[in-house]
């Protein structure tokens, strides 16, 4: 698979400097996008706009946190396994029931903000284990890397959830 | 023996040779071509100096008009006289009957797309639309004395993959080579430079004869990026109109406005309101059996009587704004487009609502023509130095059909394009061995509610337990926006390859087959013009390929893969003397092959270099 940091020529770390990303990515771009190439061969627009796509995908993946984690989990070959394992680990399932009693309760601006602390902080929690999960480079590390991902998923949904209901209610 | 040309790198063999881009605004009421001359983009005029070109045309037995003859024989031959046919493209016929209930043609049965029974017989959108491009580029060809080399056509930003699709199709008919396709708000946004800017969201006010549209648009660093749009396909200059005729009916106390004088009374209004634009009263006047009436209309009665209409538009404004998730006070310009937006009150009240002065010094019938004149001008490689890029997002999501009828969305809306996305199935049944892959294109979750674009089956699996199967479905949208999709059983190792096209498009073989018929001179002439355009490309090649030897031949290739290239070369420039377009076609074609992995290598490379310019502090 490629490895999209390569790509990019920027270290293969899990916290990145999002700005000096943008930038290299107008820079690519700016080299590969099919505008450039309307008078090229077919054969120059075919590999220009694989390439060009293929940029784009991994500025998406690198720019966004949870699948920048699974990114690096790929590339060095650690296999995740579905969702389904988290569904074991009960005091998450239950943090997700009460987050999830106090969404459907929430009715006013104040509620929801509550709510949306509380998502942030369990979410920069995860963010952690996941950054020092991916430092470690051993099995166990990446083991609670790939755990605290899908823990972030679970909270992402949370968080659009949450959204959405506002814009509804408020 | 033929000898090849070397250019000095960057030098093209005839630097005086400009090539030709234009720019068409391919518009519901009027068509438009621009081109950059000296600098700065402007419409091209018919020989009676029209700039606009009504998308009017009337098909007679071995005749087909164009524009504003046409336009003129819509009440005398309404059945062969097709308006408007930008609102037919990409749609299937029973959308069309439904919609517009009192359409005066006869479409032919048992078809998806609407086809227009004539005396010049049966006709399709795409095929309309086709002449009016046609004129277009015999305008933009006369006016420039030389061949176009390519075109950027503009279409609606909510217009989904089959409109986009039916565009292009009606270009490559119409002989044109698309650059691209560009959003209307975009390319209005474009003619007045507002892509030197470097971050800010615009809003796109377009208010032309019969429909109005509103686009939110943000820009970052010459990234244009569509967040909302929205419209009223019946609002318009022509329903100010109607207000005025109601309002003058009533006021004469004329019995109820016969069709017999509701011409008259429109155009009367029409030219009421135009006065109104730049004087305080005006006053409007109707032959009614031989007796003249007047009734002077003021500016003040004038704006109460369109006031209501102005209003529903800011209303829409307002939800473009809501689902663009932006306060009204972000947005920092508004451009305007389309020739209602002249009229003062409209102008007033849309600044009040943005806090904002609106760009009105480009003629906004030209703006969206301009702007796509600027585009191509640059894509087809007159400006090198210009930096400018656009990056466009797909308007619409992309997704397919899952159980319950629900669509799963695969690309979601603005994503920048080109993009290529895939995402696993699996099967529902034990030993099911094929699978509808249907396309839908839309926000809506149930299918019902989404645009079908195309269905196709996958078949052949090997009969597996239900889920076993992995059925990986990839989406590819090019910078158009167009799309195609692959599905592949991957689990069996045995792989199956769909492409689709939008089920509203043409395939190749068709869009072959209108062209040729199309050809009214015989297959010699046919002959030609392929040999021709293998010449060119074949030239085309050589030069490029020179230009590359000579910048990167050396440090990229050996001796053998470089002598590899320059025998192909060699037998590329002795062919293309002779007349043998198949041979020169296949010629092109072993230079491609023998070349691809150079081409690769100068690929990575500038990557290589262009990054390393950048440095990191970690690195």
């Amino acid at each position: 698979m490629t490895n999209y940091f390569s790509l990019f020529n920027i270290p293969e770390k899990f916290s990145i400097d999002l700005i000096e990303l943008k930038a290299r990515y107008q820079t690519l771009q700016k080299l590969t996008h099919p505008d450039r190439f309307v008078n090229a061969s077919d054969q120059e627009k075919r590999m220009y706009m694989q390439k060009n796509t293929q940029i784009n995908d991994a500025y998406f993946v690198l720019s966004a946190s949870v699948k920048r984690g699974e990114h690096i989990l790929d590339i060095r070959g650690f296999k995740r396994v579905d969702e389904q394992a988290t569904h074991s680990d009960n005091s998450f399932l239950m943090q997700q029931m009460m987050l999830r009693e106090q969404l459907s309760e929430a009715t006013d601006e104040v509620s929801f903000n509550a709510l949306e602390d509380e998502v942030t902080t369990l979410t920069n929690d995860l963010l952690d284990k996941v950054r020092n999960g991916l430092d470690s480079h051993n099995e166990a590390g990446h083991r609670a890397a790939a755990d605290a991902l899908t823990k972030l998923k679970f909270l992402a949904k949370l968080g659009e959830e949450s959204l959405a209901r506002k814009e509804q209610i408020l | 023996m033929a000898l090849l040309q070397i250019a000095e790198p960057g030098l093209s063999a005839e630097p005086h040779q400009r090539k030709i881009g234009v720019g068409i605004d391919l518009g519901t009421t009027n068509s438009l071509v621009s081109v950059v001359k000296s600098g700065a983009a402007e419409t091209l005029p018919d020989h009676d100096g029209k700039h606009l070109l009504p998308s009017v045309v009337q098909y007679q037995k071995d005749l087909t008009n164009v524009g504003e003859e046409a336009k003129n024989a819509s009440a005398s031959d309404p059945v062969n006289t097709i308006v408007s046919v930008k609102r037919f493209m990409g749609r299937n016929v029973e959308d069309v009957v439904s919609t517009w209930k009192k359409l005066p043609y006869q479409f032919a049965e048992n078809s998806g797309n609407p086809i227009f029974q004539t005396v010049q017989g049966n006709k399709n959108p795409i095929q309309i639309s086709a002449d009016i491009l046609t004129a277009l580029k015999v305008r933009a060809e006369a006016s420039m004395g030389d061949d176009i080399t390519g075109a950027v056509i503009t279409v609606p930003a909510y217009f989904d993959d089959a409109q986009r699709q039916s565009t292009k199709d009606a270009a490559q008919l119409a002989g044109l080579n698309v650059l691209r396709l560009l959003n209307e708000p975009t390319a209005a946004a474009i003619a007045y430079g507002l892509d030197n800017d470097e971050e800010g969201s615009i809003a796109v006010y377009d208010l032309g004869g019969g429909t109005f549209d509103v686009s939110i648009l943000h820009l970052n660093k010459g990234v244009f990026e569509v967040l909302s749009t929205g419209g009223d396909t019946a609002l318009g200059g022509d329903d100010f109109d109607l207000a005025i005729a109601e309002y003058v009916t009533g006021k004469l106390g004329v019995e109820e406005q016969s069709t017999k004088y509701h011409r008259q009374f429109m155009n009367a209004a029409k030219q009421v309101k135009e006065a109104l634009s730049t004087t305080d009263s005006a006053t409007f006047t109707v032959d009614i059996e031989s007796h003249l009436h007047s009734i002077t209309i003021t500016k003040l009665e004038f704006e109460s009587i369109i006031k209501p209409l102005i209003d529903n538009s800011i209303k829409i404004c307002k939800q473009a704004l809501a689902d663009a998730k932006l306060k009204v006070d972000k947005i920092q310009q508004v451009v305007m487009v389309g020739g209602s937006t002249r009229v003062p009150l409209v102008r007033e009240l849309v600044g009040n609502f943005f806090d904002t002065q609106p760009l009105t010094s480009i003629n906004p019938d030209k703006v969206v023509a301009i702007g796509a004149g600027i585009q191509a001008d640059i894509l087809v490689g007159n400006k090198p130095d210009n930096d400018m890029l656009l990056l466009d997002v797909l308007p619409l999501s992309l997704g397919i059909e899952t159980m319950g009828g629900l669509v799963e969305k695969i690309i979601p809306r603005n994503t920048t394009i080109p993009v290529a996305r895939a995402q696993e199935f699996t099967t529902f049944k034990d030993g099911q061995t094929a699978m509808m892959i249907h396309v839908l294109q839309g926000e809506r979750e149930l299918v019902d509610n989404c645009r079908s674009l195309a269905k196709f089956n996958l078949t052949d699996m090997p009969p597996m337990a239900a889920g076993a199967a992995h059925i990986r479905v990839t989406f590819q949208v090019d910078a158009d926006g167009l799309l195609s999709v692959t599905a592949m059983e991957k689990s069996s190792g045995t792989q199956a390859h769909i492409q689709v096209k939008p089920s509203y498009g043409l395939e190749e073989s068709e869009v072959l087959e209108m062209l040729t018929a199309s050809m009214t001179h015989a297959k010699d002439d046919m002959q030609a013009r392929m040999l021709k355009e293998q010449q060119v490309e074949g030239q085309r090649v050589l030069e490029a390929m020179d230009g590359a030897l000579s910048a990167d031949g050396d440090k990229l290739l050996s001796k053998d893969e470089r002598e590899a290239i320059d025998v192909a070369l060699l037998q590329l420039a002795t062919l293309i003397q002779s007349d043998d377009a198949d041979a020169i076609k296949q010629q092109i074609e072993t230079v491609d092959n023998v070349s691809q992995t150079f081409a690769s290598r100068r690929m990575d490379m500038s990557i290589r270099e262009a990054l390393s310019g950048q440095s990191v502090t970690d690195l």
